[in-house]
């Protein structure tokens, strides 16, 4: 394993009860990378992601984020949990969910600083929710939702972001303005990891993929992976492959 | 244990069971009744995720209770009853009703319910009687229940309502188990999915007021959610649970009145929870749908084939 | 005005009972509020009912009614409660609330046997363990009472960030390298040892009300969580005080009354809650409905 990368995972296996849903997985990636795990449903993407989040212990292999593992390792991590998870009725308001992001460098007691409150602003002003900050969560549309926890996770910072699927229920808008941020995290040399479902803007998106079912189907650069033998392989017969002359498209 | 006393449990057994007492026989009946009606109309609770439903509308009894004394100003059994019955099925309504919509919880609304509801009796209760101990036999008898006392024309009116249960749980079977499935579906088909809510609800009520005299308020909730939660370990399917669930809630019925007749000083209710309890346990380890051996036998035959050779 | 003052000159029995019912109340609706949001509000009804077991057994163990073995013991019973609930409701097949159903039950039903069979002669009054007597509140009650509220406030606020992130959204809380399990049994241990502690002043149907009801009114009229836990506790305290003049003034069982007030302030925020209120939904739907077309303000 070379130093330089940020985010390895060595032989993982993954399985709920007696059913195995992730079988020996190994992905190395490097800092300034936009990353795209593709597979179809009940290719185990959910449950590789909340592995390396640290929510669901692995049978067997090794995560390591810049260089270290387990509880050390996650402190470089940055999680967005899919947006359906949370309780759009919880009394918080936009502005409270992104200072969350800062918990984890203030901790239990310390105040918030200068600098603290710089990134929460900051992130607010990333994803264009400066205007909305003082509205109650669950009075935000999907998109403005979805946008406040990618703030969340701006102003926590860290080497490596990881998202489920979070262009889920967003409006187009709000894609590319989330698509943008992703852009410039890459930019500034982190490490973008996205669960991603909609095939169509694969290639558009993501520098690389892998691609996932049960086990790793191909990793690498975009335009070497994102073939219709490793699509088909990927997702077997449910799929219909239009190749055009430069692009493949996909319809699940 | 001394070889003694198994001899003279099983000889007072086979007494209680030989029903030559008919104080025994109407126990018997009693508590077999609530033990089958509770596991009818619980399963269906269980099913919606509104098991203590239940245990409000058990609670929520006392107020009516204390009305229809107040109004009539005697102790006759059909009035209280009837004042239990329809307190119940509000205290039911009004969870239902305010758990709809924004910024309510539902299991918080269970609690609003309990709670005040049963505060409201207390204080009509301490009402009635200048000094709120003064009827305390009569509420500790409502709280924890007496199935000895239960008269013959009691259990006649409980067999009654138990049957009309049983027919109308067969004639609405078919949207019932949509609404428990899937209720926006049902809604959706045009189902009267208000009307049925109300019906269960009105059928739950009836289990409660019908149980309080053998098992007691705080109690009616064990007879209601044991047997369906065990009976869900059972089987995978609607008809199976309900089946399994009326049958282990008659049999921890039987067994409870008599372990209530061999050993003196246990009341009825409290022992037929806790042979429903034993029930459980026996299915969350061994049933086939989900049970603790069950699984670890599959993961292990998992493991087996996922290594040819089955070393290890 | 002499009827709100004269109670207080009856004798100290009024500040005694004020003041516990008051402390009792805002710890119940501070942590009612975590429970509420987590929507593990009854595990308060759970806990309140299992306090007969773990005094029974507490007896049955020591062999006294001292004060402080029987309190311990109903709070080794709610701490096991917590984990037995937790455990069940992890089990396949069995939700969350019919988990809680079938351990409190199950513990009561043995709770009740035990009193009946073992321990007959002990004079444990069921009707004070629910009930309690806020008129009569003895010191052993007052100073548990005034001991525990500040270490439980106290702990609340040392780890209110965690408690609020891990409340909101649990996945990010662990991402975070939040303790989620232990929080969580933190925060039953801290349950338990508030509804032990105000069963005797104020029973376990008052503890179940004080610690559901207020964050329900609460979640109606906070826009953020500290604007919840103020509302909770001021609930908590309004109710404790219109309850107790009702109780004096009718002379009704006061625990009764505290619970209806509370029932009653609930009602009043479920309707007329400025945002939430439903008169304000049913009068927008019906002009929506009927009558010409007009402009509708956003606030109804």
């Amino acid at each position: 394993m070379s130093a330089g990368d940020a985010l390895t995972i060595q032989h993982l296996n993954l399985s709920y009860g007696a059913e195995r849903v992730v079988e020996d997985v190994n992905v190395k990636l490097k800092p300034g990378s936009l990353v795209g795990i593709v597979g179809p449903n009940g290719a185990g993407k959910s449950t590789l992601i909340k592995a390396i989040a640290g929510a669901k212990e692995p049978d067997s292999g090794t995560i390591t984020i810049c260089g270290e593992e387990g509880r050390r390792g996650r402190r470089h991590l940055t999680y967005v949990p899919q947006r359906g998870e949370v309780d759009w009725d919880f009394p918080i308001t936009a502005e409270e969910v992104v200072r969350q992001g800062r918990f984890a460098h203030v901790g239990l007691l310390r105040r918030f600083r200068g600098d603290d409150k710089a990134a929460v602003t900051d992130a607010l002003q990333a994803v264009a929710m400066t205007a909305l900050k003082h509205r109650q969560i669950g009075e935000l549309s999907g998109g403005q939702q979805q946008r406040v926890f990618l703030a969340r996770a701006l102003a926590q910072g860290g080497e490596v972001f990881l998202m489920d699927e979070p262009f889920a229920g967003v409006d187009a808008a709000t894609e590319k303005a989330i698509v943008e941020v992703l852009r410039a995290l890459r930019d500034a040399g982190k490490t973008v990891v996205v669960v991603h479902h909609d095939l169509v803007t694969v290639s558009d998106y993501f520098d690389e993929l892998v691609l996932l079912n049960r086990t790793i189907i191909a990793q690498g650069p975009t335009a070497e992976v994102f073939t219709p033998d490793n699509m088909r392989e990927t997702y077997g017969g449910n799929l219909a492959i239009f190749d055009r002359r430069d692009a493949v498209a996909v319809v699940e | 244990m001394e070889t003694g006393s198994t001899d003279i449990f099983l000889s007072r057994a086979a007494e209680f069971f030989s029903l030559q007492y008919d104080f025994a026989l109407y126990a018997l009946l009693a508590a077999v009744l609530v033990g089958v009606i509770c596991g009818l109309v619980g399963t269906f609770m269980v099913l919606r995720g509104m098991s203590l439903v239940g245990d409000a509308a058990g609670h929520a009894t006392l107020p009516g209770v204390a009305i229809a004394f107040l109004l009539t100003g005697t102790k006759s059994a059909p009035a209280l009853l009837l004042g239990a019955l329809v307190s119940a099925v509000l205290g039911a309504m009004t969870i239902t009703w305010i758990s709809r919509g924004p910024r309510v919880r539902a299991d918080a609304a269970i609690g609003i319910v309990l709670s005040t509801f049963f505060g409201l009796g207390i204080v009509l209760l301490s009402y009635i009687q200048a000094s709120p101990t003064g009827q305390q036999a009569g509420l500790s008898e409502y709280l924890f229940g007496n199935a000895a006392a239960v008269t013959p024309a009691q259990i006649g009116v409980v067999a009654l309502a138990g049957a009309v249960l049983v027919v109308l749980v067969g004639i609405f079977y078919r949207p019932l188990s949509l609404m428990v499935f899937d209720e926006r579906f049902a809604q959706s088909l045009g189902l009267p999915t208000h009307w049925l809510e109300l019906g269960l609800m009105s059928a739950l009520a009836v289990a409660v007021v019908l149980s309080i005299q053998a098992v007691g308020v705080i109690l009616v909730a064990a007879m209601l959610i044991i047997p369906p939660s065990a009976a869900r370990f059972l089987s995978k399917k609607l008809p199976g649970v309900m089946v399994a669930s009326v049958v282990m809630g008659g049999v921890s019925g039987a067994l409870g009145a008599m372990l209530s007749y061999v050993y003196e000083g246990v009341a009825t209710g409290p022992a037929m929870v806790l042979v429903a309890v034993f029930f459980f346990a026996l299915a969350l380890g061994f049933g086939p749908v989900g049970g603790a051996l069950p699984r670890a036998l599959r993961r292990r035959r998992a493991r087996q084939r996922a290594m040819p050779g089955g070393a290890r | 005005m002499s009827f709100l003052i004269e109670p207080w000159q009856w004798g100290d029995w009024m500040w005694r009972g004020m003041l516990t019912l008051n402390l009792v109340a805002i710890t119940c609706a501070v942590l009612g509020v975590f429970l509420y949001l987590r929507r593990m509000s009854l595990i308060a009804d759970a806990l309140a009912h299992v306090a007969l077991p773990g005094i029974v057994m507490a007896f049955l163990v020591t062999g006294s009614l001292d004060g402080a073995l029987m309190l311990g013991g109903a709070a080794v019973v709610g701490l096991f409660t917590a984990v037995a609930i937790e455990w069940v409701s992890r089990q396949p097949t069995v939700r969350s609330d019919a988990a809680i159903g079938v351990v409190f039950t199950a513990l009561f039903a043995l709770g009740v046997i035990l009193l009946s069979t073992r321990v007959r002669d002990a004079h444990i009054d069921t009707h004070c363990l629910l009930f309690g007597d806020v008129l009569g509140v003895s010191d052993r009650a007052l100073s548990l009472v005034a001991w525990s509220t500040p270490l439980i406030l106290g702990l609340v606020a040392i780890f209110y960030r965690w408690l609020a992130v891990s409340s909101f959204d649990a996945r990010f809380a662990l991402a975070l390298g939040v303790p989620v399990a232990a929080l969580n049994y933190g925060l039953m241990s801290a349950v338990t040892v508030t509804a032990v502690a105000g069963f005797e002043a104020v029973g376990a149907v008052l503890v179940i009300a004080l610690i559901i009801v207020p964050a329900a009114t609460a979640h109606l009229l906070a826009r953020n969580l500290k604007a919840m836990l103020a509302i909770s506790a001021a609930h908590g305290i309004i109710a404790s005080w219109a309850g107790m003049y009702l109780a004096i003034g009718l002379n009704i069982s006061a625990a009764g009354a505290v619970v209806v007030a509370g029932g009653v302030l609930y009602a009043l925020a479920f309707l007329f809650a400025p945002e939430h209120g439903r008169v304000w939904r049913w009068r927008r739907r019906a002009l929506a409905t009927s009558g010409p077309p007009r402009p509708l303000s956003p606030s109804g």
